[in-house]
């Protein structure tokens, strides 16, 4: 397995622990031509849409640490068109999960416990203007927007209100 | 075979109406709906409920993922392949009519030639039942009702199905919709749809016809045919039926008609109809006489004068070789004293002329009455 496959697998891995835990469902389409990689949903809401539905793309970066304070991250601009399209039936965002360096440090398992490293951000980019940038642009991830189980459960929240990210 | 449609052209081409109106047939129900999409579910036969985006707005960036995913979950529940289901959507909304024709060993496709006399024939077909539905006639001449010509631009031909080539034509049918009490109390009556009126005479004109050759065989007369005309029979219907024969080697002609949803079958139709090959010469044969004993109104005589006949008080009968209804014939016209003077000029001059009346054989040879507007054609 390639480094970018083992990231690839960490970061969905990563996604999945944190959404069965606000006990939102995950899937993978079969069908990936706009930088779609997880679709999640939850049955039932607070809002008038019943089975709100959230589409992410999911980037692994190897850090040194985690920053303390707001990041850049380069995005393809075919991602980036993709991601901040407006006119969508089911919300869009980006999931950038960072992980060290040192593959082997990704995870340490205990008797008790199991601890990943590090963390994961999401970020939307919808209705964001043209770059005009022809191969990538960096965009700003804000570490106030944690992947959390608390964080996603909230987004489903506000999709099931009639309020997408 | 179990195909997965990914085409993003293709799944865009499933509009909204027509999976909406798919769902609807198969009893799903709409559970939540905002301007963009709609939700549908449906209890599954295990229990637990389905559920499907329905993409409101074919411009949305994902309407084709939506699609993709409602064709996944049609597949589960269905337990269909992808394919049939698109079939199925592709003719939502609409009366289909498939025409299974053999045109060679095993699965072979026809020759770019006679595809086109195919599709020829099958527009003929169609058209005849149009012209039929707005008012049935023993034949139909070049000049046809302006309504059914506008039904043309509205059918369509569907995609051929595999097998033995099948040829589909796909007519759009307007929804049946409820009008409850309280909206309108004096209640709208009900109407058949035009769409749907065309392809009502078509199936019930093709039974009729395929019942009405073996009378004819039986008896040797055409009396069972001309009757027949009151169901939608007339020679363009016989003529096209000929044709798609002249194209399918089968021992039969096998027709059968799927009807929209929300109306359903038409009564007293038959929805499967099979002709067989052996009826081809009793239909030309039909055609033929039906052709030539039918009055055709407002028809166009363009030709030269071939001879003169000079009547009392100025008056004269003509005889014009040229065209009639499109067809090469030899037609006698009688005049009036200016329309006479105008036909000798022509005569003399060596000049056309065009002259519209009714066309009908009289005895062996072809009469135009109340001839009208005679002009001489500019050379």
């Amino acid at each position: 397995m390639s480094p970018e496959e083992q990231k690839q697998q960490f970061s969905f891995a990563f996604v999945r622990a944190v959404a069965s835990v606000a006990g939102i469902a995950v899937t993978q389409p079969s069908i990936d031509d706009d930088s779609i990689d997880l679709t999640l949903s939850m049955r039932g809401g607070p809002g008038p849409i019943i089975s709100p539905r959230l589409e992410a793309q999911v980037k692994c970066t190897a850090r040194r640490d985690v920053p303390a304070v707001d990041f850049g991250f380069s995005l393809k601009i075919k991602n980036y068109d993709d991601l901040r399209q407006p006119h969508v039936a089911t919300p869009r965002v980006l999931f950038v999960v960072l992980v060290p360096d040192d593959v082997p440090n990704w995870v340490s398992i205990a008797p008790s416990e199991m601890l990943v490293r590090y963390t994961g951000f999401w970020v939307s980019l919808r209705g964001n203007p043209d770059s005009g940038n022809a191969t990538s642009k960096t965009i700003t991830i804000s570490v106030a927007q944690q992947l959390t189980p608390n964080a996603l459960t909230q987004l489903m929240n506000a999709i099931a209100a009639g309020n997408p990210p | 075979m179990r195909a997965t449609i990914r085409d993003p052209v293709t799944l865009r081409s499933i509009g909204p109406i027509e999976l909406l109106s798919y769902l609807r047939a198969r009893g799903w129900q709409e559970a939540a709906r905002t301007n963009l999409a709609a939700l549908w579910q449906v209890a599954s036969t295990n229990g637990s409920q389905l559920e499907v985006v329905v993409p409101l707005d074919q411009s949305l960036a994902d309407y084709h993922r939506r699609i993709f995913e409602a064709l996944e979950a049609l597949e589960l529940h269905e337990r269909r392949s992808q394919l049939q289901i698109l079939a199925d959507l592709e003719a939502t909304g609409c009366d289909v009519v498939r025409a299974r024709l053999f045109v060679g060993e095993g699965n072979a496709l026809p020759s770019l030639e006679d595809g086109r006399l195919l599709h020829e024939h099958a527009r003929n077909l169609i058209l005849a039942a149009a012209c039929a539905h707005v008012e049935p006639r023993r034949a139909f001449a070049k000049r046809k009702p302006e309504r059914a010509m506008l039904y043309l631009r509205q059918a369509r031909f569907g995609y051929p199905e595999r097998g033995s080539y099948t040829l589909k034509v796909v007519s759009p049918v307007p929804p049946k919709l409820a009008a409850t009490h309280e909206l309108f109390p004096d209640s709208i009556e009900e109407q058949e749809p035009f769409e749907r009126g065309v392809i009502r005479t078509l199936a019930s004109a093709l039974e009729s016809m395929r019942a009405a050759t073996i009378e004819v065989a039986a008896t040797n007369n055409i009396a069972p045919m001309i009757d027949a005309v009151n169901y939608g029979v007339s020679a363009n219907l016989c003529e096209a039926i000929a044709g798609l024969f002249d194209v399918s080697v089968g021992d039969s002609l096998d027709l059968t008609f799927g009807w929209e949803s929300g109306r359903g079958a038409p009564a007293g139709v038959v929805s499967a109809i099979s002709i067989p090959s052996e009826a081809r010469p009793i239909l030309d044969e039909c055609a033929r006489i039906l052709k030539e004993s039918e009055t055709v109104t407002e028809c166009r005589v363009v030709g030269l004068v071939q001879k003169l006949e000079h009547l009392a008080g100025g008056a004269g009968k003509a005889t014009i070789f040229g065209s009639a209804d499109g067809e090469p014939r030899t037609v006698v016209v009688q005049l009036a004293p200016q329309e006479h003077q105008a036909a000798i000029a022509a005569y003399e001059q060596r000049r056309e002329i065009s002259v519209t009346g009714e066309l009908k054989k009289t005895g062996k040879s072809w009469e135009l009455v109340h001839p009208r507007d005679l002009v001489l054609v500019e050379a």
